[in-house]
């Protein structure tokens, strides 16, 4: 019975680089996107903030399902042919990085004003303040929220496979198609993800234990 | 207070921005014809390779073998194409793209054409162009070996359930063959032959071909006699406005089934269904008396 | 483009009825999972805080394991399975099912974190003028815990509300799967999902709406 996953062990592994690829790509892609807008979220053009706080508002409303499936038919009804990573990638891309906004935003945002009235006081200039005290605090605060974050976001490459995109869930479907063994594939399949995710889950909660002690 | 203000500006920003969303968007809505009026016969040929959409989950016409490769009768069809076009069937890219993306991916270019189970019915025919049918098929019903039903009457019960795929035409039959029992449709095909399997569904409809592939090595399901539909064709999509194009593969195809191309045909068909497919001329003139 | 748009209104115009009721199932969806996985996650909190490690350490394993893996797999995984152990719950129990497992496990961490964020010294003091154990949660810890968690709470709903398209996977006439079968039947996919995410937004920001006048009506109580 468990026959059929070894033999197609070698099959869904390919398909779980292909995950980690994806992953990895959208983690990395999303937070540096989320980090930008969500700097800017905080800066002193209004036109700007109420445009990040309404791509932030729509995208957290909106399935991450639903924003792929956009993201694979809209790209070709602009005109643009390109390939089904790519189309949901930038979905994904564009999802991840309204999320990491917001958090970005919030931990920016939590610095106490105290600081910065103290560092204005003493002079320091915008940019110096936002690099000296707030980006050393923010990013501390923000860290385990941004590590959970990507553990969603490694997790949401599973949906690829319902819109097309060919990684680990997309091969066990197309094992299980050929052998009707869902039971064992798909529970091989979830190992595959444990392995994979429990790592930066485990990060996460050791950096959350970090910050309770530091402060 | 000043939450309910933010809240009525964030929505009334997202509504305006979906505005923007919906305005920017070109005409897609209406068919358009080839953006340069160029046919993509001569746009697959200046590229030197074609781009084929085929399923990855629909064994014996496009799977996953033992070995990790995308094989299949729809696989080898497709090469033969690629082989009649360039004289090289290597020069293929094989687009795996689920069923609910068939038309999608048709009318806006991302593939060259579609070989995948894709039976030929008049409603589609308005969607993409179909060339002449490469494979005989029709729909039949499988059911559970020891179960009562024997007949598509017999299946008219509320307390049956049919599996289906995500074929509006599916739905459509089971309306019309068998209204009082229930439906469940799925995204594979897999599924509906598990739900029968597993007893979740009564009945599932699915292509002969593929109905034969499963059953040789699931003794515990057999089909009913009676089919769903009369024989039906499966054939080869695209898109719906390029008569060149379409003209050129409906040729391939037409060689295939009875001309030039009938040999590596008739080497495919055999291996994948056992049988020899019927020659679509009659038998051919001999010199012998 | 006026001619377009007029096409698109058309098309929708069309699908309206598909897509309502659609939407009606997917709300039915979260309206069925929602309070399963509240209670689900109440169910785990006790074990999950007991100090006998063979209580607490698979309840443990089971959240790990919950938090750790994607929805949709864990979905396919009971839609495929449970009918081997000879159980045929239809494909909306499964995916209420799935979607109550996960939602039950990530919410056991939200209520510990509340409960134990509430400052030891409410407890100490309750205790100090003479509560007993259960009254002191009941009116000192838990007021406090509950404010806490109905921001979290709200916003987990709101996940699992759009977790629901999910359950489109397995066959389950919600939403997202009207959206795939409308495309079927004609061209224009892109605007199809581009309402669809309009009825979801509009979903998820009634769900918001509501939470956020539940945590005033709560903070003016106390």
């Amino acid at each position: 019975m468990v026959n059929v996953l070894i033999t197609n062990l070698p099959y869904l592994l390919r398909g779980a680089v292909m995950t980690l690829w994806l992953a990895l790509a959208v983690v990395t892609l999303g937070t540096l996107l989320g980090t930008g807008l969500g700097i800017l979220a905080t800066g002193r053009s209004r036109i700007v903030r109420a445009a990040i706080t309404v791509y932030i508002f729509v995208l957290r409303g909106i399935p991450v399902l639903v924003v792929m499936f956009l993201g694979y038919y809209a790209f070709p009804a602009l005109g643009f042919r390109v390939n089904a990573y790519v189309a949901v990638g930038v979905a994904q891309i564009v999802y991840v990085g309204a999320f990491t906004a917001e958090i970005v935003r919030s931990a920016i945002l939590s610095v106490h004003p105290g600081q910065i009235a103290a560092a204005k006081s003493l002079g320091m200039r915008r940019g110096a303040i936002l690099r000296e005290v707030i980006l050393p605090q923010a990013t501390c605060i923000a860290i385990p929220p941004l590590l959970n974050n990507a553990l969603t976001a490694v997790k949401q490459t599973a949906y690829a496979s319902v819109v097309g995109a060919w990684e680990l869930t997309y091969a066990a479907r197309e094992i299980v198609e050929r052998t009707l063994a869902s039971f064992q594939i798909f529970l091989g399949v979830m190992a595959i993800y444990f392995a994979i995710c429990y790592p930066l889950s485990l990060l996460a909660r050791w950096y959350e234990k970090r910050l309770v002690v530091s402060h | 207070m000043s939450s309910r203000r933010e809240f009525i500006s964030k929505a009334s920003g997202a509504v305006a921005g979906a505005g923007l969303v919906l305005a920017q968007a070109p005409p897609t809505v209406a068919q358009q014809p080839a953006p340069s009026g160029r046919s993509k016969l001569d746009e697959v040929r200046a590229r030197g390779k074609l781009i084929v959409g085929v399923t990855s989950e629909a064994p014996p016409f496009g799977f996953i073998d033992d070995k990790g490769e995308l094989v299949g009768f729809d696989i080898d069809v497709a090469k033969m194409i690629a082989k009649a076009t360039f004289g090289d069937d290597s020069k293929i890219e094989l687009y795996k793209q689920g069923f609910a993306a068939r038309w999608p991916n048709t009318q806006n270019g991302t593939i060259d054409f579609g070989i995948m189970v894709t039976t030929v019915y008049a409603d589609r025919a308005q969607q993409v162009a179909f060339a002449r049918p490469y494979i005989d098929s029709g729909i039949v019903v499988v059911v559970k070996k020891e179960s009562p039903v024997k007949t598509i009457a017999d299946l008219n019960k509320a307390e049956y359930t049919v599996a289906h795929l995500t074929a509006p035409v599916q739905e459509e039959r089971g309306k019309r063959l068998y209204p009082n029992a229930k439906f469940l449709t799925f995204d594979a095909i897999s599924s509906q032959f598990n739900a029968v399997k597993l007893g979740r569904a009564t009945a599932a409809q699915l292509d002969a071909p593929v109905a034969l592939y499963y059953l040789k090595d699931n003794p515990d399901i057999r089909m009913l006699d009676e089919w769903l539909t009369d024989v039906t064709g499966n054939a080869v999509f695209l898109r719906a406005d390029d008569f060149k194009w379409w003209l050129y593969l409906d040729t391939v195809i037409a060689e295939m089934l009875g001309g030039s191309l009938w040999t590596p045909y008739k080497t495919a068909y055999k291996k994948w269904f056992g049988t020899e497919p019927r020659h679509a001329r009659a038998a051919p003139a001999t010199n012998k008396g | 483009m006026s001619e377009y748009l007029a096409q698109t209104a058309v098309l929708l115009a069309s699908l309206w009825p598909k897509l309502v009721a659609g939407f009606v199932l997917t709300v039915e969806i979260a309206a069925a999972a929602a309070p399963l996985a509240l209670v689900f996650g109440l169910v785990l909190l006790a074990p999950r805080m007991d100090a006998r490690a063979f209580v607490s350490g698979p309840t443990v394993a089971f959240i790990e394991l919950m938090r750790n893996t994607p929805l949709l797999v864990q979905i396919y995984l009971i839609y495929f399975g449970l009918p081997v152990l000879g159980f045929y719950p239809s494909e909306f129990t499964c995916g209420v099912a799935g979607i109550a497992l996960q939602h039950g496990a990530f919410l056991v961490e939200t209520y510990r974190g509340a409960i134990e964020s509430v400052s030891t010294r409410q407890w100490d003091a309750a205790r100090a003028i003479g509560m007993g154990r259960f009254t002191a949660f009941r009116h000192v810890i838990l007021p406090q815990a509950l404010m806490k968690i109905l921001g979290p709470l709200g916003n987990q709903l709101i996940v699992l509300a759009k977790d629901t398209s999910l359950v489109s996977a397995i066959g389950v006439m919600e939403l997202t799967m009207t959206g795939k079968l409308a495309i079927e039947r004609s061209a224009a996919s892109a605007e199809v999902f581009v309402a669809i995410a309009l009825f979801y937004l509009a979903m998820t920001t009634a769900i918001g709406g509501a939470v956020r006048l539940l945590e005033y009506r709560v903070a003016e109580r106390t």
